[in-house]
C-alpha cells in the first residue's frame, strides 16, 4: 500500500501544488477585497472563493488519481498485481485526501491565522468563523469522491459520465443553505459521501462494469447518475418552458398590491405583463396611475413573524443563524466614528476597532462601555440590529457609539415580547423628522427618538398578516396597513387603520381583496415542465403544498404511465431477469423520464443477434436463446479447423 | 492441481454489435509455451485482457491457474506475470523506482534476476522509463515480471514494434523462463519467426472465430502444401475440403490444405495436373495460409501483368 500511495504522491504533487498556489492567489484576493475591515473569514467574496475553490481542487485530484491510469494501458500495470484493488483504491484515497490537504489547508491555516492576529483586521475574530470554511473544506472531499466516481465508472464523457456531479451539486447546495450548524452540514455531506464514495469504490473494483457491481452500490451509483440527470432535465423543461412562454406568452398574470397616496387613501396597482395596466380606489372605481412618486407616500413595512433570533421555524432561524450566513458570526453595526462597531453573535457582544491600528478598542455590554483591557460584556439575550437601535427579545435600547452610552428605550416582559427591531419610517414631509416604530406582540410604540408619542394595540397578528406597513401622512394622520402580502394565498383581506396625530384610533377600513396573484407560466407548461422532472415529485408537490392541480396530477399520471410502459418494453430489449424489470418498470412509474434515462445511462444495452432457431434478435449475453431457450450455435465449421486438446 | 494452466470455454466478448471473440475454447497445458496467433482486430488482446480479469467477457468461461478469470484472488495474480501489449509503464519513475515499486507487491521478488535482464538489454539504474527506446522498455517490462518469478508469463504481443536484435533478446529472456519446470508462457504475436523458435503449443483466431489449437508438430502434420504443374493454364482448385489458400501462377497451381486425407488425394488428381509435388510448409507459411483471405488468389505479379499494369 505504501508504494502505492508514495506512487500517487509524487505523480500528483505537481497538480497539487498548482491548486494550491491556485487556491493560496484566490484567498488573498479575498483578504484583499475584505479592505481589512470587515470579518474576512466570513465576507461573501471569501463565501464565493471557498465555495468555488475547495470542491475545484478535490474534484481535479480525484479525477487526475484514476483519468491518469487509463493513459496508454497503464490501468493493467496497475491493477494485475498481488493486490486488491479496493486497497489499491484505498491508497489512492490516502494519498488523494494528503494531495487535498496540500492545495487546501495551508491558505486556509494561512488566512486564518492572518485574522486571527490582533491589528491585521479592524474587525472581530471569533473561532466559530472558521466553521463555514471548515465545511467548505469537507464539501471538497465530497467533489473528490466524485472525481474518483465520474473517472471510475465507464460511460461515455458526451453521455452521462459527469452527471454524478450533479448529484454532488445537489448536496453542496443543501449543505450550504440548509444547515443551522458546522454539524448539520457535515450531516449533509457525509450523506453525500455516503452515497458518492462506496459508489467510486466499486467502480473502481469492478473496472467501471456496473452489472459486476454489489446492488447497494449500484443503486447509490445510479441514486448519483439519476439525480445528475434529473437536474439536467429540470433545466432542459424548464428552458424550454420559458422558450415557450417567449414564443406563446400567457398575458393573464397580474401583480396586486395596496399603494397609499399622500392624501392617505389606498390605491390598488394592478401590473401586468405589459407594465403597470390601470390602477382603481378601495371601491374599485378606476383611478389615473399618478405619474409622480410624490403623490404615493413611502411607506416602511415591518414583518411580524417575530425577531429572526426567536423564531421557532426553522426556515427563519436559518435566515439568521444559518451556517453561511455572515450575521450569524459578526457584523458591522457602526461605522464612520474612526472606529468600527460589530455586533459578535456568538458571544453576543458589541465590539469596537479601531480603523487606524485596526486593534481591539473595547465593547459595549449592557452596562455600558468596557474598555479594551475588561472582558466583553455579553448581552443576556441574542440581539438584533435595526437601522439605528437594537432589539433583543425583551428589551430595545439605543447605543451612541459616539459617547459610548446605551439607552433602554423599552423593557418588557417574555409574555410580551417585542417581534420587530425598530424601524423608522418618513413622515411625509421632507427634511421633517423621522420617526421609530417598535412592535411587541400587543402593542405598537411610536418614538421620536428616546421619547414614546403613543402606544396603540397591534389588532392583527401573524401568520394570519405578514406584515404591518406604517407612515404619516402630511396632514399628520397615521396609516396602518395589515397585510398579507401578495405571495400568499391567505384568505384573510388587507386592513387599513387610521390614526390622528396624537395616536387616536380614527378609523378602521377593511380593503377589498387583492385577486389574480403572479402566474408567470401557463398551467399546461408548468404541469409539464414539474412532470418531466418526476411525475413523483410533482404529485409529493401538489400534495405537500395543498395547491390540488388536477391537470398536474393527469400529467404526471400520462408521463408516469408512458414511462413505465417505456420501461417494460426496455428491460425486454436488456433480457432483465422478471424482479429486475419488475423493479424498474415500478421504479420508473414514480420517476418518469430521468429515470429512464438512468436505466439508459447505468447498464449497458447490451448487442442482439438473431437467433438460428426462432428467428427473432436475442440477447448475447446470456446463454439460452431468451425467447426460445436454444443455446448459440457454434461458428461454422470450414474444414480448417485443428483442434487438438490437451 | 489441474494439468492446464488455462481453460477457456466458449468465451466471447461483444464490444457493442461487434463480436471480437466468438466462443472460443482451448486449454493451455502447463509447463507450454502457447502462441496465440491472429491478424491486427482478430481479438488476440480482447482475449488475453479477458484471462486476466481486464475485461468482461459477454459469455463463456475461463479458469486461470484453476480460478475464475472473472474474480481472480491477488494471490493468483501474483503467480501470472503480466507483460501488456506496447509495454505500458509510470513514465516518469526511473528504472530502479519501477523495480523498489514492483519489488514491494512481490515476496519471492528475484533481484539478481531483475539485474541480469536488464544488464542484458543495457538498462542504465538511473534511466527513466518516459525515455527509454522500445526495445529498452519491453526489456524493463520483461524484467518486472520476471523478477517475480510467475507461474504463468502472459504477453500480449512482446515484440511488436521491436528490432532484430531486441527481438532476439526477448526471445532469450522468454526461454530463460521455461528453464523452470512448470512455467507456463502464453504469449500473442505477429512475429511467426518467433513463434516457430518459442512456442511448442498454437492457437489461431481467425476473425474472432478460433480455428486451431494444437500442439506445434501436430499443426505442421495437419497442415500440407501441394504444387500442381499443368500444360496449359492452371485451372481453378475447385471445392477442396480444407482447402486454405490456392496461388494460380501461370501453369502452376499451389495448395495449401488443413486436414488432408485420402479425399483430399482424390480431388488434387482430378484436377488433371502433369505433375503433382507435395512441399514443405513452414510454420509462417501454414499460419499465413491461415490467416489471409481463404480460396483461390493469383500472385500479385500474374495480377498485376493481367490487368496490364505492368
Amino acid at each position: 500500500m505504501r508504494a502505492i500511495i508514495i506512487k500517487e504522491l509524487r505523480e500528483n504533487l505537481l497538480w497539487a501544488v498548482l491548486l494550491l498556489i491556485a487556491v493560496s492567489a484566490a484567498m488573498a484576493f479575498a483578504v484583499h477585497a475584505g479592505a481589512r475591515r470587515r470579518p474576512v473569514l466570513v465576507s461573501e467574496t471569501m463565501e464565493m472563493i471557498s465555495a468555488v475553490a475547495f470542491p475545484v481542487a478535490g474534484l481535479a485530484i480525484g479525477l487526475l488519481q484514476i483519468l491518469q491510469e487509463h493513459r496508454g494501458g497503464r490501468w493493467a500495470f496497475l491493477v494485475h498485481r498481488p493486490f486488491s484493488r479496493r486497497r489499491i483504491f484505498m491508497a489512492k484515497v490516502i494519498a488523494g485526501l494528503a494531495l487535498y490537504g496540500l492545495a487546501t489547508m495551508p491558505p486556509l491555516l494561512a488566512v486564518i491565522g492572518w485574522v486571527a492576529t490582533p491589528g491585521h483586521v479592524a474587525a472581530p475574530f471569533d473561532i466559530h468563523m472558521v466553521l463555514p470554511r471548515l465545511a467548505d473544506l469537507l464539501g471538497g472531499l465530497l467533489w473528490y469522491a466524485t472525481g474518483l466516481l465520474v473517472a471510475a465508472r465507464q460511460a461515455r464523457w458526451i453521455g452521462s459520465r459527469l452527471m454524478p456531479l450533479g448529484f454532488t451539486l445537489l448536496v453542496t447546495v443543501f449543505a450550504w443553505v440548509l444547515p443551522l450548524s458546522f454539524w448539520e452540514a457535515a450531516l449533509f455531506l457525509a450523506a453525500g459521501f455516503g452515497v458518492i464514495f462506496p459508489a467510486a469504490l466499486t467502480a473502481f473494483d469492478a473496472g467501471g462494469v456496473f452489472e459486476r457491481q454489489p446492488a447497494l452500490t449500484r443503486f447509490l451509483q445510479g441514486l448519483s447518475v439519476g439525480t445528475g440527470i434529473a437536474l439536467a432535465v429540470g433545466v432542459a423543461a424548464a428552458m424550454l418552458a420559458g422558450a415557450i412562454d417567449w414564443i406563446h406568452p400567457t398575458d393573464d398574470w397580474q401583480y396586486q398590491s395596496y399603494r397609499i397616496s399622500s392624501d392617505g387613501q389606498p390605491v390598488k396597482d394592478i401590473d401586468g405583463r405589459y407594465g403597470q395596466i390601470r390602477g382603481a380606489d378601495v371601491n374599485g372605481r378606476p383611478v389615473v396611475k399618478a405619474e409622480r412618486e410624490d403623490d404615493y407616500i413611502s411607506i416602511t413595512s415591518v414583518p411580524l413573524q417575530g425577531l429572526p433570533t426567536e423564531q421557532s421555524d426553522w426556515a427563519e432561524r436559518r435566515r439568521a443563524e444559518g451556517l453561511h450566513n455572515d450575521m450569524a458570526y459578526a457584523y458591522s453595526v457602526e461605522f464612520g466614528t474612526s472606529a468600527a462597531w460589530y455586533y459578535v453573535a456568538p458571544r453576543r457582544t458589541i465590539k469596537g476597532f479601531d480603523e487606524v491600528s485596526r486593534r481591539f478598542i473595547g465593547s459595549v455590554g449592557p452596562n455600558g462601555f468596557a474598555p479594551s483591557t475588561e472582558e466583553p460584556q455579553p448581552f443576556p439575550e441574542p440581539l438584533v440590529s435595526g437601522m439605528r437601535d437594537f432589539a433583543s427579545r425583551t428589551s430595545v435600547f439605543h447605543i451612541d457609539f459616539k459617547r459610548r452610552e446605551i439607552q433602554f428605550l423599552l423593557r418588557t416582559t417574555s409574555n410580551d415580547p417585542v417581534i420587530a427591531v425598530p424601524v423608522t419610517f418618513n413622515t411625509g414631509k421632507r427634511g421633517e423628522r423621522v420617526l421609530s416604530a417598535l412592535l411587541t406582540r400587543s402593542t405598537i410604540y411610536i418614538f421620536d427618538g428616546a421619547t414614546e408619542l403613543f402606544r396603540l394595540p397591534l389588532e392583527h397578528s401573524f401568520p394570519q398578516y405578514q406584515a404591518l406597513e406604517i407612515a404619516q401622512i402630511r396632514d399628520g394622520r397615521f396609516i396602518f396597513h395589515y397585510t398579507n402580502g401578495t405571495s400568499t394565498d391567505l384568505p384573510q383581506r388587507d386592513w387599513l387603520v387610521e390614526a390622528d396625530a396624537d395616536g387616536h384610533i380614527i378609523r378602521r377600513v377593511e380593503l377589498p381583496p387583492l385577486t389574480g396573484f403572479p402566474r408567470h407560466d401557463s398551467p399546461w407548461v408548468e404541469a409539464g415542465v414539474k412532470s418531466a422532472i418526476s411525475p413523483f415529485l410533482l404529485v409529493l408537490g401538489t400534495v405537500l403544498t395543498e395547491k390540488y392541480n388536477y391537470l398536474a396530477f393527469i400529467m404526471a399520471a400520462v408521463m408516469g404511465i408512458v414511462s413505465a410502459a417505456f420501461t417494460f418494453w426496455l428491460s425486454r430489449r436488456y433480457a432483465m431477469g422478471r424482479s429486475a424489470s419488475l423493479l424498474w418498470t415500478i421504479f420508473n412509474l414514480f420517476a418518469g423520464i430521468p429515470g429512464v434515462l438512468t436505466l439508459l445511462s447505468v447498464r449497458q444495452l447490451p448487442a442482439h443477434v438473431v437467433c438460428p432457431h426462432c428467428g427473432k434478435r436475442r440477447v448475447v449475453t446470456r446463454d439460452l436463446c431468451e425467447h426460445c431457450a436454444a443455446p448459440f450455435s457454434m461458428p461454422t465449421l470450414e474444414g480448417i479447423e485443428i483442434f487438438e486438446m490437451v | 492441481m489441474s494439468e492446464a494452466a488455462i481453460e477457456v470455454r466458449g468465451l466471447t466478448r461483444f464490444f457493442g454489435g461487434k463480436c471480437a471473440v466468438d466462443q472460443a475454447s482451448f486449454c493451455v497445458p502447463r509447463g507450454s509455451v502457447f502462441a496465440l496467433l491472429g491478424r491486427n482486430g482478430s481479438g488476440k488482446s480482447t482475449m488475453t485482457r479477458m484471462l486476466l480479469g481486464l475485461l468482461e467477457p459477454t459469455r463463456g468461461s475461463a479458469t486461470v491457474l484453476g480460478e475464475d478469470c472473472r474474480n481472480l484472488s491477488p494471490a493468483t495474480r501474483g503467480r501470472i506475470g503480466y507483460v501488456a501489449e506496447g509495454h505500458p509503464l509510470i513514465g516518469w519513475m526511473r528504472v530502479r523506482d519501477l523495480e523498489s515499486f514492483q519489488r514491494s507487491f512481490y515476496r519471492q521478488w528475484d533481484g539478481r534476476l531483475f539485474q541480469a535482464v536488464i544488464d542484458h538489454f543495457g538498462l542504465d539504474r538511473k534511466a527513466k522509463a518516459g525515455n527509454l527506446s522500445r526495445g529498452q522498455r519491453a526489456g524493463l517490462s520483461l524484467a518486472l515480471v520476471l523478477a517475480a518469478r510467475p507461474e504463468l508469463l502472459v504477453m500480449d504481443d512482446p515484440s511488436m514494434g521491436l528490432d532484430p536484435v531486441a527481438r532476439r533478446t526477448l526471445l532469450e529472456a522468454m526461454i530463460l523462463v521455461t528453464r523452470d519446470a512448470g512455467h507456463t508462457i502464453f504469449f500473442t504475436s505477429h512475429v511467426l519467426d518467433d513463434v516457430e523458435r518459442v512456442a511448442d503449443h498454437v492457437a489461431i483466431l481467425d476473425r474472432s472465430v478460433l480455428r486451431v489449437s494444437a500442439p506445434v508438430e501436430v499443426f505442421r502434420q495437419r497442415v500440407r502444401r501441394w504444387a500442381l504443374n499443368f500444360a496449359g493454364p492452371a485451372p481453378s482448385a475447385g471445392d477442396i475440403p480444407g482447402l486454405l489458400e490456392a496461388r494460380r501462377d501461370g501453369q502452376s497451381l499451389r495448395l495449401t490444405i488443413a486436414n488432408p486425407s485420402p479425399q483430399t488425394e482424390r480431388s488434387l488428381s482430378e484436377l488433371g495436373a502433369l505433375g503433382i509435388e507435395e512441399q514443405p510448409l513452414s510454420l509462417e507459411d501454414a499460419v499465413v495460409a491461415y490467416l489471409g483471405d481463404r480460396g483461390q488468389r493469383q500472385s500479385l505479379l500474374q495480377q498485376t501483368q493481367e490487368a496490364g499494369v505492368l
